[in-house]
């Protein structure tokens, strides 16, 4: 039998991860001598500079601020104002540098080669996103309130930020137990812009996690590479009794009739049925713990409205 | 000496001496091995057999060095590269007795102007071999062949591509040089008139085979033609220098188009 | 010419059976359409109830059914319109492809996408227009229908590198909202519904209509225009209609499938390979052909439980890359002459004089770039750098200076790469990502950094050599038999640099959902290189130098024909194997530091040449001093144009250099030496 797909990546995947880098660390390199309290820090992700604005230490310098609010859109206060780095996936060097940064961080899987680089301008933590075999990214995105809060010398306002995330999503939880909805199916599409061509979130995303806690039901069961694969229109066709969340991939001028016109949506019985939301463009999937809470409500607000 | 493409035996077992300061030519017919021959008494073709020997030496025992200085080689088609002057490519000749790197010595020079003073190309030296006549062009080529300094020339087919004018320039630069300088010459030719007028010994050659060897008069007759050509020709003899001239004996219209199947 | 003439003439017609391949295209067809529809089929039988029946007949027939017509028909049009391209060029290389029409084509879709001005024009109107646009763009510059083959196929080269650099600048520069484009331009033959197909395939029916009126008339061609013409075909407006129709099928193709390769190229030459010459036949064949290997691929592909939509094109160069070597190894694959060149120099200027102007020139480039970015350090802030009184300006200027360094120095070294290859291959395609070894190189080094992420230099440079290496072994082992026939050795490379481009392309979307990665990698930079980078290259640079002063006059000598240069006393086969390796080991430890970086290569060789210097001894270092000036200037823009963000060097490389490359080639044309 010819090996599929999935083998030969979980086979690189496999050997990949050394013995050596422990699944429980989200550090995957960072520089022998950090600063102890960090002050001046430059965010390479959004979702690194959405949790240094909950933690009150906004980041002196972030990447793509000017696509952050049409993404993300959460914590704007904190962050208007931010310098621009250039790009998340080529920061410019030479802005990082002008902001004199006592600390830099980013995600290992965009910047580990460049990590040199980086330290060679400021002390760099580079964190690990990957989620091993069991966890989600909701997992990652709650521990890493508490370490980037240890950068910044935020400890206690970083566990207060968990607490009361974790509450948020629980008081969800609660809403759709009473209304007597938990337990049923969820499925979060991302719309790409071709034609029936979506991302669907798998096991190990942010939306998964927070299906977990919600006491929904998820669907896919795989673990797709950062939390999404590609969903087949036969998938799609075959999504019954299920609760569709599609989120947009254009702005609010489009409507959820004018992204289900094509043929194969008229044939999916959750779109029959009612039980599609738009939800308004964002990838809070990929951002950090406001995104999370934000996207819990979200989701339990659609869930609650479907007939 | 044998020569084999494959399975294919294009000169079985053949021997041949070529005479010191003569020009023998080698004619026959399309395919007959003449140009294998001369590549292999240029040394340029894997022999399956046998042995070439340049004035007495194994050829295969001369360094590549030694053996351009001794023998040079014209093709018949020549790639020119384009904007390669008439000096550049004649220095070109200097390969095999200059140094890898350093530039051309008082002798590299020399021999350098020298050949080009010998074909005639003076004027046209530092004009790109591109911009010239095929004439020309042809004897820039044998100006590279004489800055090696060899003292054997081999040439294939040198008058092909030429108009009569150049093929007669050609010709004449050929015996001067060899009565000149005593370079012994062996060319390939497909004109039997011109070899007649050029050499002083002829091998006529077909399938692989040396059919007749000997002086002009004794080769150009009817009798060796017709057995290796395959066609019925008449000789004459030139009214001016009595050289032989051959003329294939073209026959009566009768109306249809004949086969020219040997 | 004449071999040419003798390849698409009429009156060389053997009458081979072409039974054989008609039964074996029907035969994949039809496999492949049971195989494709028995899951559809099955399920709508044991459907029960009508809800589910009216899912399973959807299924069947707006889904499943659309996608295997759309794969033939979009097969179909492609071959045919490579069979077009090349009879009415006489040049058994010319494909949509490779004269840059399907990348042109693309270019129209993402217009389309971003301008929304255009968009009721969207879809095969804007299509048909870029790609129409590209071809003449490549034949203008190669001067014309009767431009050499090899002349033709370089002006198409550098037009699909302009295009494609647009694209893909385009995609790393925006990458959040144009993932969708991403995943189409690997080719998607995914159709959600059968009216998408219908409309495409509207735009299929004129070009086809058109055909049997131009078949007779484009096989008149292949006798020469003077013969065509005597016989009373009108030469110019045949072409002009053959370019349209051909022009108008790619779009179609390309609305329909996006923009896959090879089979324009393949289905054609394949057909042919099998001893058939009549046009009327070829075509319908290589339609078929075209249609049977476009469904094998993707139905390999939706088989194999790949990604939907994604990985078509891989596909197709997986099964076409294989059937074109072995069409190549065989010896069956026409070779036309291989003769001209892409222009002969003017007057030339001495050679000091033009080295000594580059040599300023980019001493006051690198200058510049050291002072010129995000901020402007003035010489006294550099001074200050330099002695340590200004730390921010020392750490601004230690991310210039060696990106500037490296980008000089793999210039120059893409550059030499360039010129030795050309030279020893005799063949003026032959840049090291013409032939592959760059893609080789980065497609090993990319796998390399998969499985060990902390990879440090000196593997990433074992990884790229072997890498290298091992497509340059791949290449001298297929063309062995066939003396290493200019045109020959560079289909093989376009083959092999197409395929592993593609296994690239994939490796990296499959492991990460970022687009945006897999582009800027793809593309080669020198965004984030650091000193110790520079200091790691360094070695090989110098190492090399003298080895090329040393080969400069060989190569020369080479360049008069092996004969020739046998004769002289050039040891060949030697001399061959080391250029060879020079060339090898120049690429593929630039690919190491800064990605399979294009277009340097390949044009600045030619760029020396126009400039009137054709000796290596001149021309290896005006094409090095060249390569440096083109590199840096693409690593100062990226850097600085659009500041804080970055474009990717590799990106710039084609997009500076390709416009001045095509406007050099329109305002030398080729000299009537060029056409022999």
């Amino acid at each position: 039998m010819m090996p599929s797909r999935r083998d030969i990546l979980t086979l690189i995947a496999s050997l990949s991860v050394s013995p050596a880098m422990a699944e429980d660390t989200l550090a995957l390199r960072q520089s022998r001598t950090l600063p102890r309290v960090a002050t001046r820090v430059v965010a390479l992700e959004f979702l690194i500079a959405e949790t240094l604005a909950m933690l009150d230490r906004p980041p002196i310098g972030m990447s793509d601020p000017k696509y952050y609010p049409g993404w993300i859109g959460l914590e704007l206060d904190r962050l208007a104002g931010v310098t621009d780095v250039g790009t998340r996936q080529q920061p410019s060097l030479e802005a990082i540098a002008r902001l004199k940064p006592d600390l830099i961080i980013g995600l290992a899987y965009r910047h580990a080669p460049l990590f040199d680089v980086l330290e060679s301008l400021a002390p760099t933590v580079l964190l690990e996103f990957g989620v091993g075999q069991t966890g989600t990214q909701l997992d990652a995105v709650l521990e890493l309130i508490g370490m980037i809060g240890a950068y910044v010398g935020r400890d206690p306002e970083a566990a207060k930020i968990r607490a009361e995330v974790e509450r948020s999503i629980a008081e969800d939880a609660a809403r759709l137990a009473q209304a007597g909805r938990s337990g049923r199916r969820l499925v979060v599409l991302q719309e790409l812009g071709g034609l029936d061509t979506y991302w669907v979130f798998t096991a190990n995303s942010m939306s998964a996690g927070l299906a977990q806690r919600l006491g929904l039901d998820f669907w896919p069961k795989d673990r797709g590479r950062d939390g999404v694969r590609v969903l087949t229109s036969q998938e799609l066709l075959a999504l019954d009794d299920v609760d569709i969340a599609l989120v947009s991939y254009s702005g609010p001028q489009v409507d959820l009739a004018a992204k289900t016109k094509s043929a194969a949506w008229a044939h999916v019985p959750a779109l029959a049925q009612g039980r599609v939301t738009l939800i308004e463009r964002n990838i809070w999937n990929f951002g950090g713990p406001a995104s999370a809470r934000h996207l819990a409500t979200r989701l339990t607000d659609m869930v609650l409205a479907a007939p | 000496m044998t020569v084999a493409y494959g399975h294919q035996r294009v000169l079985d077992g053949l021997s041949v001496a070529i005479s010191r300061g003569g020009i023998t030519a080698l004619c026959g017919p399309n395919g007959c091995g003449k140009s294998t021959l001369l590549r292999s008494l240029a040394g340029l073709q894997p022999l399956a057999g046998g042995q070439v020997l340049l004035e007495g030496r194994p050829l295969q025992r001369l360094t590549r060095r030694e053996r351009a200085r001794t023998l040079a080689v014209l093709a018949q088609a020549n790639e020119t590269p384009p904007g390669l002057t008439v000096t550049e490519l004649v220095t070109h000749g200097r390969h095999a007795h200059r140094h890898l790197l350093g530039g051309l010595s008082a002798e590299d020079r020399r021999a350098i102007a020298d050949a080009i003073e010998a074909v005639g190309l003076t004027a046209e030296a530092s004009r790109p071999v591109t911009a010239l006549s095929g004439g020309e062009r042809q004897r820039a080529w044998i100006a590279m062949a004489l800055a090696q300094q060899c003292r054997v020339l081999l040439l294939d087919e040198p008058t092909t591509w030429l108009d009569i004018r150049h093929q007669v320039e050609l010709v004449d630069a050929l015996r001067v040089l060899n009565h000149t300088r005593g370079i012994t010459i062996v060319c390939v030719l497909h004109d039997l008139n011109q070899a007649a007028a050029i050499a002083d010994r002829i091998m006529l050659m077909k399938n692989g085979k040396i059919l007749h060897d000997g002086t002009t008069g004794a080769t150009l007759m009817p009798g060796p033609l017709r057995e290796t050509f395959g066609v019925e020709m008449w000789r004459l003899d030139h009214p001016a220098s009595d050289l032989p001239v051959c003329l294939p004996s073209f026959g009566p219209v009768v109306g249809q188009v004949s086969g020219t199947q040997a | 010419m004449s071999e040419i003439a003798r390849w698409t003439s009429t009156r060389q017609r053997p009458s081979r059976p072409f039974y054989p391949l008609v039964l074996a295209a029907l035969v994949v067809i039809a496999a492949v359409v049971l195989l494709r529809l028995a899951d559809p089929l099955s399920t709508l039988m044991r459907a029960t109830g009508a809800k589910e029946a009216e899912s399973a007949s959807f299924l069947l027939w707006q889904l499943s059914l659309p996608r295997l017509l759309a794969a033939l028909l979009a097969g179909g049009a492609f071959a045919l319109a490579g069979t077009v391209f090349q009879a009415a060029t006489r040049n058994p290389l010319a494909s949509p492809d490779l004269l840059g029409v399907t990348a042109g084509a693309q270019a129209g879709m993402l217009v389309g996408l971003a301008v929304p001005a255009l968009r009721p024009l969207a879809g095969p109107p804007l299509l048909f227009a870029f790609g129409l646009g590209a071809a003449a763009l490549a034949l203008v510059a190669a001067g014309g229908w009767r431009a050499a083959p090899l002349r033709l196929l370089l002006a198409g080269g550098a037009c699909s590198l302009l295009f494609s650099s647009l694209v893909t600048m385009t995609l790393a520069l925006f990458e959040q909202n144009i993932a969708g484009v991403a995943l189409w331009s690997q080719g998607a033959l995914y159709q959600p519904g059968a009216q998408g197909l219908k409309t495409a395939t509207l735009w299929l029916i004129p070009p086809i209509a058109v055909l049997p009126f131009l078949l007779r008339p484009l096989e008149a061609l292949a006798l020469g225009d003077d013969a065509a013409r005597s016989i009373g075909v009108a030469v110019p407006f045949t072409r002009l209609l053959a370019a349209l129709a051909a022009a108008a099928l790619t779009a179609a193709a390309v609305a329909i499938a996006g923009p896959i390769g090879f089979i324009g190229l393949l289905a054609p030459n394949l057909v042919r390979a099998l001893g058939l010459y009549d046009l009327k036949t070829v075509a319908p064949l290589a339609a078929l052909t075209g249609a049977a290997l476009l469904l094998a691929a993707d139905g390999a592909v939706a088989g194999t439980g790949l990604s939907t939509g994604l990985s078509t094109t891989v596909a197709t160069a997986l099964v076409g890359t294989p059937l074109l070597l072995a069409l190549v190894a065989r010896g069956r694959m026409p070779a036309p002459t291989s003769r001209g060149d892409v222009a002969t120099g003017g007057r030339t200027a001495p050679f000091l004089v033009v080295a000594l102007a580059c040599a300023l020139a980019l001493i006051a480039l690198c200058a510049f770039g050291l002072a010129w970015g995000e901020a402007w350090l003035s010489p006294a802030r550099l001074v200050d750098a330099v002695s340590g009184r200004d730390p921010i300006a020392a750490l601004i200027l230690d991310i210039r200076a060696p990106r500037i360094a490296i980008a000089a120095l793999t210039g120059a070294m893409l550059a030499a790469s360039g010129v030795v290859l050309q030279s020893v291959i005799r063949n003026a395609l032959a840049g090291p990502e013409i032939i592959g070894v760059t893609q080789g190189a980065a497609l090993v080094t990319l796998t390399g950094s998969l499985l060990w992420p902390l990879l440090g230099r000196p593997g990433a440079f074992g990884l790229a050599l072997s890498g290298g290496l091992a497509t340059l072994g791949v290449i001298l082992a297929i063309n062995y038999r066939q003396r290493f026939e200019a045109l020959r050795v560079a289909l093989t490379g376009l083959a092999l640099g197409g395929l592993f481009a593609a296994l690239t392309y994939t490796l990296i979307v499959e492991t990460s959902a970022q687009p945006a990665r897999a582009l800027i990698w793809l593309v080669g930079g020198t965004y984030g290189r650091s000193w110790a980078d520079a200091l790691a290259l360094l070695p090989w640079f110098v190492a090399t130098l003298p080895a090329l002063a040393l080969l400069a006059r060989p190569l020369d000598l080479l360049a008069l024909g092996d004969d020739a240069a046998a004769g002289l006393g050039l040891p060949i086969a030697l001399i061959r194997g080391l250029a060879l390796l020079l060339a090898t080991i120049l690429a593929s430890t630039a690919v190491a530091i800064v990605g399979p970086i294009g277009f340097v290569s390949l044009l600045t060789p030619h760029l020396a040449r126009l400039l009137g210097f054709h000796r290596h001894g001149a021309r290896l270092p005006i094409a090095m001093l060249l390569g440096a000036l083109l590199t840096v200037t693409a690593d100062i823009v990226g850097r600085a144009a659009l500041a804080p963000t970055e474009i990717p060097a590799g990106a710039l490389t084609a997009l500076i250099g390709a416009p001045y490359f095509l406007w050099l080639m329109i305002r030398r044309p080729a000299t009537r030496d060029d056409h022999r």
